[in-house]
């Protein structure tokens, strides 16, 4: 600044003395050095109107010394038109540049804000997600406890009733065979003291303490039913009945009765021990329960069943009948709907044998049942029961095994 | 063997007092030698017996012992250890009599030394033909060793 200051007051001295040179001589020459040296002022930093004021000032003396200042006056306006020229040039470009600065901003300020309100909605939508998802994964959470406890008090229910079955009936069976041997030394040791009418009620007794053990017992079975199982295998349901006819053989001869045996069943993929209890309880049932001249059971497997279904077996006699208004209580633990032509030896426990079994295997059983005509139990298995339709002689036709739950 | 033979002793080691009665009937009952069926109600019972014989307080050394396997406190299993692990009481058969059939009892019983494992018959007839087997095998078929000779 200390250095420019005195350089400029130079300058404005120099042209201060340029232009009155110009003006007393009126030389062109003079004239464009004073314009230089405006110019140069100008470039140092003079403000426009100190040149001005300078301008004037010289045109006043001028003016004062009586001579015609009007050729001056047009020289100095053209130098400064020249000079303002290029300020108006320079404005003109300064403003253009802030107009375009102006909208660039505001352009930049618009997607600013677009990206604010963008990242907004963004960061709202992401915490209603995250509200939604952990509200859900709390719900699924709770359900999948409550279902954790239903479980679990479903199983330790389950494991109390099979263990007090278990217990109750060994414990049980204890003092009834006690009090049936009590009995029969009684009867060994003090027959001739007995009347008759006393030797029928100890007779009477000891039925029923058999009976009553032998109803322990089934209780006892019918609580090991689920635990007790073989593992599945494939099972030809025809050499099952084979085997029962074998082991009822007795029974069967006794009561003169005809097993029939359709030979087209499918072979089943199941416990061997579940099948068993199906079709001896049923086939013995239809034998028990019936007063026709010559019983008959026919057993096999309905074969119109559509692809991919279950097959449906029967198990059908001509015995006394079920009347459809006790049908429902048949398969209840001990109930008896009617008399037996057996020696009493049932329980009637043998059909809640066969559904529990049947349900336990994901099936069901149902009747079709006429009073004085014959009864026919149906059964399905569940779907996880695997399914082999059987070849046309033995079991060549393996693979047409199928699943039904495909 | 100069002095008369004296009737075999069968220790029936069993909680349940009428289940005690049918065996000593059963054994009564079936054919052949007679014997002194003695009780014990429990198993502690029965080891109580055994030390009254090491003790000579006058009980007989049993030749055989019937032992039931579910009875409260000591089970019959773990008594048939503790006799097959005393030398003194090694020797005498042990016939396990019970309603279990479970593999897993018959296995242990054998494990710990029971000479015999057999179910409790459900008819009396059967009852008694049990006891006769028993009798005709371990009292008259087989020979026993002898009671240790009192010590000193």
């Amino acid at each position: 600044m200390t250095e420019r200051a005195p350089l400029l007051v130079d300058i404005l001295s120099q042209y201060r003395s340029a232009l009155r040179v110009q003006m007393e001589t009126g030389g062109d020459e003079a004239l464009e050095q004073a314009h230089e040296l405006g110019r140069r002022a100008l470039e140092v930093g003079a403000p426009l109107c100190d040149l001005s004021e300078l301008h004037y000032e010289q045109l006043r003396a001028y003016a004062k010394s009586g001579r015609d200042v009007s050729a001056a006056i047009d020289k100095s306006e053209a130098f400064f038109l020249e000079v303002a020229g290029v300020y108006d040039m320079a404005l003109g470009g300064f403003s253009d540049l802030t107009t375009r600065l102006r909208s660039e901003i505001e352009e930049r300020r618009m997607i600013e804000a677009d990206l604010r309100d963008a990242t907004f909605e963004l960061s709202r939508q992401r915490d209603s997600l995250e509200t939604r998802v952990a509200e859900r994964t709390l719900q699924l959470e709770r359900q999948a406890y409550a279902l954790q406890s239903v479980n679990s008090a479903l199983e330790r229910s389950n494991e109390h009733l099979s263990s007090f079955a278990h217990i109750a009936s060994h414990d049980m069976r204890e003092p009834l065979r006690s009090m049936s041997t009590h009995l029969h030394l009684l009867e060994i040791d003090r027959a001739e003291e007995f009347s008759d009418e006393a030797k029928h009620r100890l007779g009477r007794i000891k039925h029923l303490a058999r009976r009553m053990e032998k109803m322990v017992s089934d209780l006892l079975e019918f609580a090991q039913i689920s635990d007790g199982q073989d593992e599945p295998s494939l099972v030809d349901p025809v050499d099952v009945i084979e085997s029962i006819r074998e082991n009822l053989a007795d029974f069967i001869l006794k009561h003169k009765a005809d097993i029939q045996v359709a030979t087209s069943m499918p072979n089943l993929y199941v416990p061997k021990s579940c099948l068993n209890i199906i079709f001896q309880n049923l086939i013995q049932n239809g034998i028990k329960y019936n007063s026709s001249q010559n019983k008959v059971v026919s057993i096999g497997c309905d074969a119109s069943v559509f692809a991919g279904e279950q097959p449906i077996f029967y198990v059908l006699d001509n015995g006394i009948g079920i009347d459809p208004s006790v049908s429902a209580q048949i398969f209840t633990m001990f109930k008896r709907v009617s008399r037996t032509n057996d020696d009493g030896d049932g329980t009637g426990s043998g059909l809640s044998f066969v559904k529990r079994v049947i349900e336990g295997l994901g099936g069901k059983i149902w009747l079709d049942s006429k009073v004085g005509v014959g009864s026919t139990f149906y059964f399905s298995l569940g779907r996880s029961v695997l399914v082999e339709e059987k070849g046309a002689k033995d079991g060549a036709g393996r693979e047409k095994t199928h699943s039904a739950d495909r | 063997m100069a002095q008369v033979a004296k009737k075999p002793t069968v220790l029936i080691v069993e909680d349940c007092a009428d289940d005690f009665e049918f065996a000593k009937r059963a054994l009564e009952d079936a054919e052949g030698c007679e014997v002194d069926a003695l009780w014990s109600e429990s198993a502690a019972d029965a080891l109580h017996y055994l030390q009254g014989c090491k003790n000579r307080i006058g009980n007989l050394r049993p030749d055989l012992m019937i032992v039931d396997l579910n009875m409260p406190g000591m089970s019959g299993q773990s008594l048939i250890k503790e006799l097959k692990d005393t030398p003194e009481w090694r020797s005498i058969p042990i016939i396990v009599m019970t309603n279990s059939q479970s593999k897993k009892d018959i296995e242990a019983c054998y494990d710990c030394g029971a000479n015999t494992y057999m179910r409790k018959a459900l008819e009396w007839d059967d009852f008694v033909d049990s006891m006769w087997l028993i009798k005709k095998y371990w009292l008259e078929t087989a020979s026993l060793a002898s009671p240790a000779a009192p010590a000193g």
